[in-house]
């Protein structure tokens, strides 16, 4: 595929922007456009102060119908910011929108260069001269277009799960729910009374599974276990495996969807033996283990070891908000510095049913800060503070030692920066670790999918802010506490967002994706297979055999639009320069250089 | 201070001793930043809400800073959580007087007020019987037919010992722990320049009372003088010496001296029973009130020891009045032997009364003042 050669002789408009002072306070932007006026094919260089207002747009479509441009290069800010804006405006003009180059003089230009004012100038002719060089040879280009199979698998039947599928299917997007476990619901059917609600765990989880058994487009896969996904947007090849009794492999089966929602969820943080005392005494145990043995106890009376217990404590930030140096790392090697987020309204919660259920036991609290911050989960910090909940406060890095006394009962002594850093020490019946969240143990997804996970090894988002809930793979979404520590308020959210971005990508018969792709000259192509083994997204350039004039066969390498990330690599290895990227061309590399050059030699002349 | 035990039920115990909401308390510290009297190391009161709320009984039972706070209400004005702070201090200074008190008794007296009745009526009685069994001498003087002259003043010594045994028991105990909390004696009155600023400045609280002016003064808008705290409680405080006074000259001059000189008795008791009788009047009336901090939630701590005043002003003027003109109606042979017997047994109930703030609150601001004295002693006020 040669691209098409240019009949036209190249008219290009450059504007450039003062973005109202922030480029030309400091870059001298009249002499940039003067000074670019004069390269061959630029047939119009002006000058605007915010270039991305109404008037600034305006002026550059009329240009390209006034004065039949047909390339356009905008220096101004990062490209982040509006490079799809002027893209968007080029069109308008009646441009194909990729006859576009952006440079950006302000990000690296003005900013950078603030006491340099007339190092910045020349740096921004010089930018801006390789980007007229480049967008000289830029081809127009067509969004790909790619078949779509609309129907998404959720991995993980969990609430966030069942609520992305439900949402879904409410959309008219048939949804696949696999799940490790045979009855879904995850954790929340385990915890009895949930904040902020007093609803019941068990209650919710049934309802949702109800709902989901209720909607004839949510097939539920259960247990079952994926083996092998392969594919790209709008069509992924999902293997998975029916588990039978006891979590034996059973049968192997197929199916093709055209988006995947990871839901997949958390573990709750196991301490490590001796952690807070907990394997030490049976009266040390982990928020799960004591709801669970609570729940079991009738009201009024609350024994333990055929003994009556008396005081309660909550240990907060048991595995979250750790600190290097202070605590001792996980198995790889890093702490758990971040935030669970749960944990802290659920010690509230649990506080406050303790004094409900059992009045003559009492309750102390010791954190380093109570996080109490959605919306009704103060209601639980003022309720425990009313039932006379004792609270205590120590300092991250000096966590509280735990030991058991003569008696058997628990013993601990901390700091508490309540009572202006006094040693106290308390002894307890029962000491409740709150536990914070882990990610599921789902390497061989991550690995499957090419998931990016964070420091916290949760997965990871493109942008927290601007794209929550898109992973970077294109067609996988993150629901739930997958993605963090959330409470099932969040997790809910999030899945529904997840299911919504899911439903838009799979409302139509096609998928579009950038174009920006690799491009294979067969003739120039020696079929050395060098490209394939740099590729990191594997399917997305292969060698396929191809018949020749002659009638023999050779091999050369051909991309798969929809697994191709555009990154380059293979372009880089081909010893023949037979790859290319559309949209980033060696030709247009080349000729930026040149343009370095040429305006370096500009500017040493004057 | 060494380590200190978590006991979370305390405050169940000290909620029977008044109006404590200090579980609400979350320890923002406001009632410390409007309290016009807290400062520096001696700040209170969120420091002894939070020994209450983990339950170290002991350490709060001795900070002085109980008796520093002469209760302004700020506090519990500013709480954001209407946790009451000064209604608290008022319970922590009442457990207090139970901690040290050796009999017992004012723990029960506090706790219920149907004891503190019945223990004030029958002491009363079984000390009129007393009184009356001892008999006077064939033919007694006027007003003494019932109570012989001599027999008050030798059970009135006998009660004054009670009072004095009993009270410096609780008053050892508490003054040690009190120094002990500012790190002990030598700790405090060293250089010994500071012991000699510490007691100035006793002397001046107890003569105008500046630290209880603050309480009035520091608030917006200021209490006009007539209806501060600070000058009814001056008043009650002077009248009591005054009386006491009298009471001294009368047993001093007349009864061991046997001379006739009767006059500053006399007047040293008219001027005091003025006084105690105004300034009584001034705080029941606020106290019946109940419309502003401190007097909202007064308890029977506080109406016994105003009524009790009352009770022997009233009884005393009475006697005066009828000494004066020279009524010699029987029924002020009764009158003399109830304000003779309540007399006696306030004095003996002392040390487990609400009446006990006059041995701690002395106690306590030498201490602070002491403390206070250390940074200017060491020039970094």
């Amino acid at each position: 595929m040669e691209p098409e050669k240019d009949e036209e002789a190249p008219k290009i408009g450059v504007y450039v922007c003062r973005c109202g002072g922030n480029i030309s306070d400091v870059v001298d932007v009249e002499r940039v456009a003067k000074t670019i006026a004069e390269m061959e094919g630029v047939a119009i260089s002006k000058v605007h102060t915010f270039m991305c207002s109404d008037p600034g747009q305006s002026m550059i479509v009329e240009d390209i119908k006034k004065e039949s441009l047909n390339r356009v290069v905008v220096a101004s800010c990062s490209p982040f910011l509006h490079e799809l804006t002027f893209r968007n405006a080029v069109q308008r003009g009646g441009l194909n929108p990729y006859l576009y180059d952006h440079v950006n003089i302000r990000e690296q230009g003005s900013w950078a260069h603030k006491s340099d004012p007339e190092g910045a100038t020349a740096k921004a002719i010089r930018l801006i001269a390789a980007g007229v060089e480049k967008v000289k040879h830029a081809e127009p280009l067509e969004r790909i277009r790619l078949s779509n199979h609309q129907r998404a698998l959720v991995l993980g039947g969990g609430a966030a799960g069942m609520k992305a599928a439900l949402e879904l299917a409410r959309r008219g997007i048939p949804a696949v729910i696999i799940d490790k476990n045979a009855e879904l619901g995850g954790h929340i059917k385990e915890w009895g009374k949930l904040f902020p609600t007093d609803e019941d765990g068990q209650t919710l989880a049934a309802r949702l599974r109800s709902e989901v058994e209720a909607e004839k487009d949510i097939e539920v896969i259960a247990p079952a276990k994926v083996t092998k996904i392969s594919g790209f947007v709008g069509n992924y090849d999902v293997a998975f495996e029916r588990l039978g009794e006891g979590g034996k492999p059973g049968e192997e089966a197929k199916l093709t969807v055209g988006a995947i929602i990871v839901a997949t969820g958390f573990e709750p943080y196991r301490p490590a033996e001796g952690e807070f005392g907990y394997r030490k005494t049976p009266r040390v145990m982990t928020m799960p283990e004591f709801i669970a043995w609570a729940g079991s106890q009738p009201n009024g009376r609350l024994t333990l070891d055929g003994r009556e217990v008396r005081r309660v404590g909550f240990l907060h930030c048991v595995g979250s908000r750790q600190i290097e140096g202070v605590h001792k790392p996980q198995p790889d090697g890093r702490v758990n510095t971040y935030c669970s987020r749960v944990c802290c309204s659920t010690v509230l919660n649990q506080a406050v049913q303790v004094r409900k259920r059992f009045p003559s036991v009492s309750v102390l609290d010791f954190h380093q800060d109570i996080r109490s911050y959605g919306r009704g989960h103060e209601d639980y910090y003022i309720e425990a503070s009313n039932r006379g909940v004792a609270f205590f406060r120590y300092h991250g890095d000096e966590p509280p030692e735990v030991a058991t006394d003569a008696e058997g009962l628990v013993r601990l002594r901390m700091k508490d920066y309540l009572t202006w850093g006094e040693e106290i020490e308390a002894s307890m019946d029962v000491l409740v670790l709150a536990v914070g969240m882990t990610p599921s143990p789902i390497g061989d997804l991550i690995d499957m999918l090419k998931l990016a996970t964070g420091h916290d090894r949760f997965l990871q988002e493109v942008h927290p802010k601007l794209r929550p809930v898109e992973s970077s793979v294109n067609g996988v979404f993150l629901a739930g506490t997958a993605q963090a520590p959330m409470t099932l308020e969040e997790a809910l959210c999030s899945a529904g967002a997840a299911a919504a971005k899911a439903a838009a990508l799979l409302g139509s018969e096609y998928v579009e994706v950038d174009p920006f792709v690799a491009r294979v000259d067969e003739a120039k192509c020696t079929g050395c297979e060098r490209c394939v083994e740099e590729c990191a997204y594997s399917g997305a350039i292969v060698m396929v055999e191809k018949e020749t004039e002659g009638g023999g066969k050779v091999k050369k390498a051909e991309v798969n639009a929809g697994l191709c990330a555009g990154c380059g690599a293979c372009v880089a290895v081909c010893p023949t320069r037979a790859i290319d990227l559309r949209g980033w061309s060696l030709k247009e590399f080349d000729s930026m250089v040149d343009g370095l050059v040429s305006a370096a030699e500009r500017l040493a002349a004057k | 201070m060494s380590r200190i035990l978590v006991n979370p039920e305390f405050v169940e115990q000290l909620k029977e001793y008044g109006h404590v909401n200090v579980n609400d308390c979350f320890n923002c510290g406001n009632c410390t930043a409007v309290c016009p009297l807290s400062e520096g190391e001696t700040a209170f009161p969120r420091k002894m809400v939070r020994l209450a709320q983990i339950g170290a009984a002991k350490e709060l039972a001795a900070r002085p800073e109980l008796w520093i706070c002469h209760y302004c209400g700020e506090c519990s004005d500013t709480c954001p959580r209407q946790a009451d702070p000064g209604e608290f201090m008022a319970a922590a200074r009442r457990k207090a007087i139970a901690e040290y008190e050796p009999t017992g008794l004012a723990s029960l007296m506090f706790r219920n007020s149907w004891v503190a009745v019945l223990v004030t009526v029958v002491l009363a009685a079984v000390l009129g019987a007393f009184l009356v069994s001892l008999h006077p001498e064939e033919s007694p003087p006027w007003l003494f037919s019932l109570v012989a002259y001599e027999t008050i003043h030798i059970v009135g010594v006998g009660a004054l010992l009670g009072f004095v045994i009993l009270g410096a028991i609780a008053f050892t105990r508490y003054f040690t722990r009190m120094i002990a909390v500012y790190g002990g004696w030598k700790k405090l009155t060293s250089p010994s320049a500071r012991v000699w600023q510490a007691t100035k400045m006793l002397i001046q609280d107890i003569l105008t009372m500046p630290l209880h002016g603050k309480c009035d003064t520091d608030r917006d808008p200021p209490r006009p003088w007539t209806s501060q705290p600070r000058w009814s409680h001056w008043a009650i405080m002077w009248g009591f010496f005054l009386l006491l006074t009298a009471t001294t000259l009368d047993f001093l001059l007349i009864y061991l001296a046997g001379t006739n000189f009767y006059l500053p008795a006399r007047l040293s008791g008219t001027v005091g029973g003025a006084l105690m009788l105004w300034g009584v009047i001034a705080t029941i009336r606020e106290r019946a009130r109940a419309a502003q901090e401190p007097y909202q939630k007064s308890v029977l701590a506080d109406w016994w020891l105003l009524i009790m005043l009352l009770l022997l002003t009233v009884t005393g003027f009475w006697l005066e009045i009828a000494v004066t003109f020279h009524w010699k109606q029987a029924f002020n042979d009764w009158a003399l032997l109830f304000h003779t017997a309540v007399a006696m047994e306030f004095i003996l109930l002392t040390p487990m009364t609400k009446f006990a703030h006059a041995l701690y609150r002395p106690a306590a601001l030498w201490v602070y003042h002491l403390k206070q004295a250390e940074g200017t002693a060491n020039g970094t006020a």
